[in-house]
């Protein structure tokens, strides 16, 4: 069987991130979806997966954040 | 009418027409009455306008005149090779039809003469195999069929064939209207020529790493003589057909090789493979080759094409990779399918084909008025792959796909070639296109209505149903019963218990209580405080446990004394009854994003992961499950399922969101044990429901909720005959998408016709999406991989945000900034619009429907300190049932204790978790990519190959040639196998003698190898030490009387008997044809080595071949098998071994007959006649009757070929010819009794001499029935590999058959 993109590590990724501050890695060669920003890459899968350990320490959606902190 | 001597000419075959042949011969023998050959031909010419029978006739005579190709019969030399045989003149066989006329249906009757000329087929040996028939269809209309064998000629053949038609019927048939026809003898010279090495070693390059074939037809029966395909056409327009011819010139690539491309991505989306073969017809027309163009004869090869694709390559990258590679095979087409197949050590590559047309066929041949004309053609194809996809260029190209209509169906075959267009025109539009950004289907939404996302939490609902129903029954514990009332007031005094201890709003309180009423009240009361609630069910082993509290650090567990003894030591825990001395106090307000749970499922590299479930995902499933059961049918729901799988968020909260009532069981069973009860839902895996359905439970539930695995077909029969009032569903959904994702309903969607019920349609505000390789939607009936996207997909997993942005990923075809979860299974959408479950696109496996993931249980294995590698797997045992089995390679020998080991597992694993079996290995099998080959680990409780290591240089680099001669990763090649288990057979020996030779720089006899067929044992050999493993000091083994092929198994052994030659090497053949615990011997002539005394008699012959079987197998039951002369001594050692009250289980002979037939061989004293059986028997070219044979010629013929014989020297080569004389002298003293049993005789059919009344003949010597084979072959060939593949399977299932006691043991010897 193939490889999944997500899994590919033969393939360059982007790391993705949405409003609420949920991080995607994302297949360099797809378009990239609507709503999603590309903060990283593209880079090697690994390096995506290390940026997106090392930025998204609160996994709470920012919404989320928001109505607690009100 | 004056007869000239025929003078004939003798050609050697192609390699595609030896395999034409052979197939032709094979199936006939096979099937004789119903013998459709596949590749007979049949071409159709329409003609129009005024057609002269006789003149066209003359003209078709012409061409044969012309072609001696068209002349040629297929027959083998007395050795055995076939031969093409063209004699000087042969006649066109011509005959005419009239169609028309009044009362004749003409299509009618067209059909059924293309019918009776199929049936009427070839003869291969008789002479032409080509034949005519002109049909008149109306006025002026007139249909030529030209029906010939494709061993004759091929398509561009064909083309050459109709224009010289034509010309020759203008010119009356006048021979000088053409210039002289090339010769295709020319072209058999060229590849003679070839550098037959270079080719293996350039495809055996091409395909390495290819391990498996690929199929597009998974589960197809054998092709061969499957009868006529179906066919579907398309076109291009002509603006993209010039797109394309623009576009190929620009890269500097052919036509073909954007078709074969498109084809490749269409395999590869339609396989979800990455790395692809196809095959694919060449012209195998060597350029250099002077008047190739218009020579007549068969070219064409079937090559296979690989291709490997990346979804981040362009497709021009991609056009031109596969343009390189055809190039750098060019000089390598002519090599034939079976020898690539042979050199890339695969038996199958691909089952489908595409050919390319792309020689001159001329539409318009004669366009003058009146005269006739060429309008069309048509015909059948000759070819059996399942698919076959064919070409025709011009401006506009054409494509047509023929396919086996068993297989497929036309609206596949409309759509397959819907698709092929689609990505033609993708080429030609964008050709710097990325592979991934290409789509087959077009994105489809169907979104019904879509609820709108949840606003409430479980905590609103549940107020809301407390204040309705306050003094409705709420939970049944045994004979504790709570109204929601008294369930809501002890859950809210433990909340308030549980904030004072640090619980609240986005923090985890463990749950790790037996079940009971209170394991509810927990749940609650975390809700409540506004925490989330992780299950830690104290029945995980303590291991588990500590990982999972270390890894989502609870602020506090819910505990009793008991419990809280398998928490780790530093765990707060709270173990006092909350519920009378707390105040209640109102819950803080929570968003629907809130964490309500987190659930903790197996990991795939060894640590659990804990999802993390929001209210409002599990409000929107239980709101779905209020609408589609409605509360009367969640009125009394069992709460069976343990609270570390969110099934039992299903349990718990459905009905008591509803005013239903839960009760608590143990599991699903105690519907099995206690008397009956009242519950109107029940809910668990299908294989536990299986269970209980089958001890008929007293229940009449109204919902049978199914999910975590497929409910096989017969369960849902049984449940629906066991509860007819009852809806079955079957949910299907992870962990990470909240509970379940889908549903069907037996009695709201359609029923199944056969087979399991379907996935069911998206539940809540889940979508699915059906995705392949390329995140691009998948066309209906092509497996792709299911994606959860909108409402269900959780938060992600609780602590790893690598780990979640990698499953949990953007969503391309959902509202910006949406996510969908990759789950990993694969699914296919039917016609019907229904997804099927297929399987997991990684090693996850269900058990029981608990979800494992291989790589924990391995992660685990391998820590510990007595294992080096680990691996597991699952297998399905006699029952069908999974079994989960762990293998382990030993840090050192005899280290690893299973019960060790398993020990060690159930410390750290959950029960469902730990394999119920761990099976000790020397080394893991690995692919050529070096991973792991899990198809390769093998079953338990068969005895495990010991595939030992290299453990020197020597063996390594041996171990790297045997496994390269025989086409294997070295990993599948154990230093202690022998060459013959693995699939070697004679011929391959001189292949591996001569590799050590030129690479080692060793010089190592042929018969070394049968002596000592183990790298272990060559390593010993070819450095100078002792050989240990036969005892034997080398040397004469080969030629001595007893020939060990296999000693290794259990079961009773085959003992061969040889030929007059005395010599029993062939028999090595049989070896990879026979189960691998069934040992073989050769038995052999005395006087083989130079000096030995030979047999004086029949009598003392049988009489040491018997004492030496016995020696090593002292009794009963005996398995021989004979050949030639063999099968004499075999049937005299038969009744010899019964006159000792000794049961023979197995007697099979190789074209061997008792009477006249002993007698018909040569003279024993006729040397020369003696040198030509033997040379016969060798596989050698025979002289003809008046060459001298001398010695000198005879040994000289016989090292022509480098194989065993070929190695003997001088004194042993006459020893050889003694034995063999001295062979046919004894026989004539063969007298036999009758043989008690039954006999199986192979019989040599193709032979020249083949005995009229082979069937028969035996009959009177044979107590038994005579089952008789006949075999394609000569008498001399009975041992090559073409025909012992036809005997070995055979002999195999007898020998199964024969002696089934299999606790039967022999002795050791």
């Amino acid at each position: 069987m193939s490889t999944n993109p997500f899994d590919d590590d033969t393939l360059e990724h982007y790391v993705l991130v949405n409003d609420e501050g949920q991080h995607s890695l994302w297949p360099a060669f797809a378009d990239v979806p609507a709503g999603w920003t590309v903060v990283h890459g593209a880079a090697s899968r690994q390096s995506c997966l290390d940026y997106v350990e090392e930025h998204w320490t609160d996994m709470r959606p920012k919404s989320l954040i928001r109505a607690m902190g009100a | 009418m004056t007869t000239q001597p025929a003078q004939i000419d003798v050609l050697p075959l192609t390699p595609l027409q030896e395999g034409l042949l052979f197939h032709a011969l094979y199936e006939h023998e096979r099937n004789a009455r119903d013998a459709r050959d596949v590749y007979l031909v049949q071409l159709v010419f329409e003609l129009d306008g005024t057609v002269d029978p006789d003149r066209l006739r003359t003209a078709a005579q012409a061409l044969l005149d012309r072609h001696p190709t068209l002349r040629a019969a297929f027959r083998r030399r007395r050795a055995g090779q076939p031969v093409q045989v063209v004699p000087r003149r042969a006649t066109l066989p011509w005959t005419e039809a009239e169609l028309t006329g009044p009362g004749i249906d003409t299509e009618q009757e067209w059909a059924h003469l293309l019918d009776e000329d199929l049936a009427r087929g070839f003869d291969p040996a008789t002479p032409p195999l080509i034949r005519c028939t002109l049909a008149r269809t109306g006025e002026r209309r007139h249909r030529l069929l030209l029906t010939h064998h494709h061993i004759l000629l091929d398509g561009w053949s064909v083309s050459v064939l109709l224009r010289e038609l034509l010309a020759l019927y203008e010119a009356d048939g006048d021979p000088t209207a053409l210039p002289p026809a090339p010769p295709y003898r020319t072209f058999l010279d060229w590849l003679a020529a070839r550098d037959r090495t270079a080719a293996e070693t350039a495809w055996r390059e091409a395909l390495a790493g290819v391990t498996e074939p690929t199929r597009l037809a998974p589960h197809a029966p054998d092709g061969r003589g499957s009868g006529d395909l179906a066919q579907a056409r398309t076109e291009l327009s002509q603006e993209t057909g010039t797109a394309l011819s623009a576009l190929a010139a620009r890269l500097g690539v052919t036509v073909n090789t954007l078709v074969q491309s498109a084809w490749a991505i269409l395999l590869s989306r339609m396989t979800g493979r990455d790395d692809i073969v196809f095959g694919a017809t060449v012209s195998g027309r060597p350029a250099e080759l002077p008047g190739v163009e218009s020579m007549v004869g068969l070219f064409i090869n079937t090559i296979p094409t690989r291709i490997r694709l990346r979804p981040d390559e362009p497709l021009a990258g991609l056009l031109r990779r596969v343009q390189e590679g055809y190039v750098r095979l060019l000089d390598h087409h002519h090599l034939g399918l079976a020898d690539i197949q042979r050199a890339a050590g695969t038996s199958e590559l691909f089952d489908t084909l595409v050919v390319f047309e792309n020689y001159p066929m001329d539409r318009q041949q004669s366009d003058d008025a009146g005269r006739m004309r060429v309008v069309g053609t048509g015909g059948r194809d000759a070819t059996h792959y399942p698919v076959t996809l064919v070409a025709v260029p011009g401006p506009r190209p054409r494509f047509r796909l023929a396919y086996r209509p068993d297989l497929f169906d036309a609206d596949w075959a409309h759509a397959t070639l819907d698709r092929l267009v689609r990505l033609l025109e993708a080429m030609a539009a964008d050709p710097d296109l990325p592979l991934g950004r290409v789509a087959l289907a077009r994105h489809e939404e169907h979104p019904g209505p879509s609820p709108a996302p949840a606003t409430r939490t479980l905590t609103d609902l549940w107020a809301a149903q407390v204040a309705a129903t306050p003094d409705a029954e709420a939970v049944l514990d045994g004979e504790v019963r709570l109204t929601y009332r008294e369930l809501d007031d002890r859950a809210a005094r433990l909340a308030r218990r549980l904030a004072a201890l640090g619980a609240g709003p986005e923090r985890v309180v463990g749950i790790a209580l037996p079940r009971t009423a209170d394991l509810v009240v927990a749940v609650l009361g975390v809700l409540k405080s506004g925490a989330a609630y992780l299950p830690l069910d104290p029945a995980y082993p303590r291991e588990r446990l500590a990982y999972i509290v270390g890894d989502a650090r609870p602020v506090v567990v819910l505990a009793t004394e008991e419990t809280a003894g398998v928490l780790p030591g530093e765990t707060p825990v709270f173990t006092g009854d909350a519920t009378h001395h707390q105040m209640p106090s109102a819950s803080p307000a929570l968003s629907p994003d809130a964490l309500a749970c987190v659930i903790y499922t197996s990991g795939s590299t060894g640590r659990p992961k804990g999802v993390a479930e929001t209210h409002g995902g599990i409000v929107e499933f239980v709101e779905w499950t209020h609408d589609a059961f409605g509360p009367e049918r969640l009125s009394r729901v069992l709460l069976s399922t343990s609270l570390n799988f969110d099934v039992s968020v299903f349990e718990i909260f459905s009905p008591l969101l509803c005013g239903g009532r839960i009760e608590i069981v143990e599991n699903l069973l105690a519907l099995t044990t206690s008397g009956g009860r009242d519950a109107t839902l029940v809910s668990g895996v299908p294989s536990v429901m299986a269970t209980v359905v089958a001890d008929r439970p007293a229940i009449s539930p109204r919902v049978v909720a199914l999910g975590g695995e497929p409910i096989p077909e017969r369960l849902l029969a049984d449940l629906q005959r066991a509860f007819p009032e009852a809806r079955i569903v079957n949910f299907y959904g992870p962990t990470e998408a909240t509970i379940y994702a889908t549903a069907w309903q037996s009695d709201l969607d359609p029923h199944p016709k056969n087979g399991s019920p379907p996935l069911g349609g998206p539940l809540a505000r889940n979508r699915l999406r059906l995705l392949d390789q390329a995140l691009q939607p998948v066309p209906d009936g092509m497996t792709g991989e299911l994606y959860i996207a909108g409402g269900g997909p959780a938060r992600g997993y609780l602590g790893r945000p690598g780990l979640t942005g990698q499953r949990f990923v953007a969503d391309p075809y959902g509202g910006p900034g949406e996510r969908m979860y990759r789950t990993g299974d694969l699914a296919v959408r039917d016609p019907d619009g229904q997804l099927r479950f297929l399987g997991r696109a990684d090693h996850q496996v269900k058990v029981r429907g608990f979800r494992v993931e291989l790589g924990e249980i391995e992660a685990e294995l391998a820590a510990h300190p007595s294992v080096t590698k680990a691996a597991a797997t699952v297998h399905e045992d006699a029952r069908g049932e999974k079994q989960l089995i762990a293998y382990a390679v030993p840090a050192a020998r005899g280290a690893a204790e299973t019960d060790v080991l398993k020990a060690h597992l159930a410390r750290h694993l959950p029960a469902h978790m730990v394999p119920s079996a761990i099976v000790v290995l020397d080394a893991l099998p690995l692919t050529a990519s070096g991973k792991l080959d899990r198809t390769a680990l093998p079953a338990p409780g068969t005895p495990a190959p010991a595939r030992s290591a290299p453990r020197t240089e020597r063996e390594e680099k041996l171990r790297a040639l045997v496994a390269d001669v025989l086409g294997l990763d070295p990993a599948r090649v154990g230093v202690h196998d022998s060459f013959f288990d693995l699939g070697g057979h004679s011929l391959l020996v001189p292949r591996l003698t001569t590799r050590i030779r030129t690479e080692l720089a060793v010089e190592l006899p042929v018969p070394a190898v049968f002596e000592t067929p183990t790298v272990a044992a060559l390593a010993r050999r070819t450095t100078g030490g002792p050989d240990r493993e036969t005892g034997t000091g080398g040397g004469t083994a080969a030629l001595g009387p007893l020939l060990p092929l296999r000693t290794r198994g259990d079961r009773e052994p085959l003992f061969c008997l040889p030929p007059a030659s005395g010599l029993a090497w062939g028999f090595a053949g049989l070896t990879r044809h026979l189960d691998t615990d069934r040992p073989l011997y050769g038995l052999q002539s005395r006087g083989l080595v130079p000096g030995e005394k030979r047999s004086e008699s029949l009598a003392e012959t049988v009489a040491a071949h018997t004492a030496r079987i016995r020696e090593i197998q002292p009794a009963g039951p005996y398995h021989l098998l004979g050949y030639s002369m063999g099968g004499l001594v075999a049937h005299a050692v038969a009744t010899t071994l019964q006159a000792a009250g000794e049961r023979v289980a197995l007697l099979a002979l190789l074209d061997s007959f008792p009477g006249a037939w002993t007698s018909q061989g040569p003279r024993p004293t006729d040397r020369p006649a003696v040198l030509r059986g033997l040379l016969a028997i060798l596989g050698r070219e025979v002289p003809a009757q008046d060459d001298e044979l001398t010695d000198r010629r005879f040994a000289e013929l016989v090292r022509r070929v480098p194989d065993l014989p070929g190695s003997l020297d001088d004194a042993e080569l006459a020893a050889l010819v003694e034995v063999t004389a001295n062979n046919r002298r004894l026989l004539e003293e063969f007298d036999p009794l009758p043989y008690d049993g039954d006999l199986l005789l192979f019989s040599a059919a193709r032979d020249p001499d083949a005995h009229p009344d082979r069937h028969t003949a035996w009959q009177p010597y044979v107590r038994g029935r005579v089952h008789s084979h006949d075999i394609p072959c000569t008498h001399g060939e009975m041992t090559r590999p073409g025909p012992l593949d036809l005997i070995g399977p055979r002999l195999a299932r007898q020998l199964r058959t024969a002696a089934p006691d299999p606790t039967h043991r022999r002795n050791p010897a």
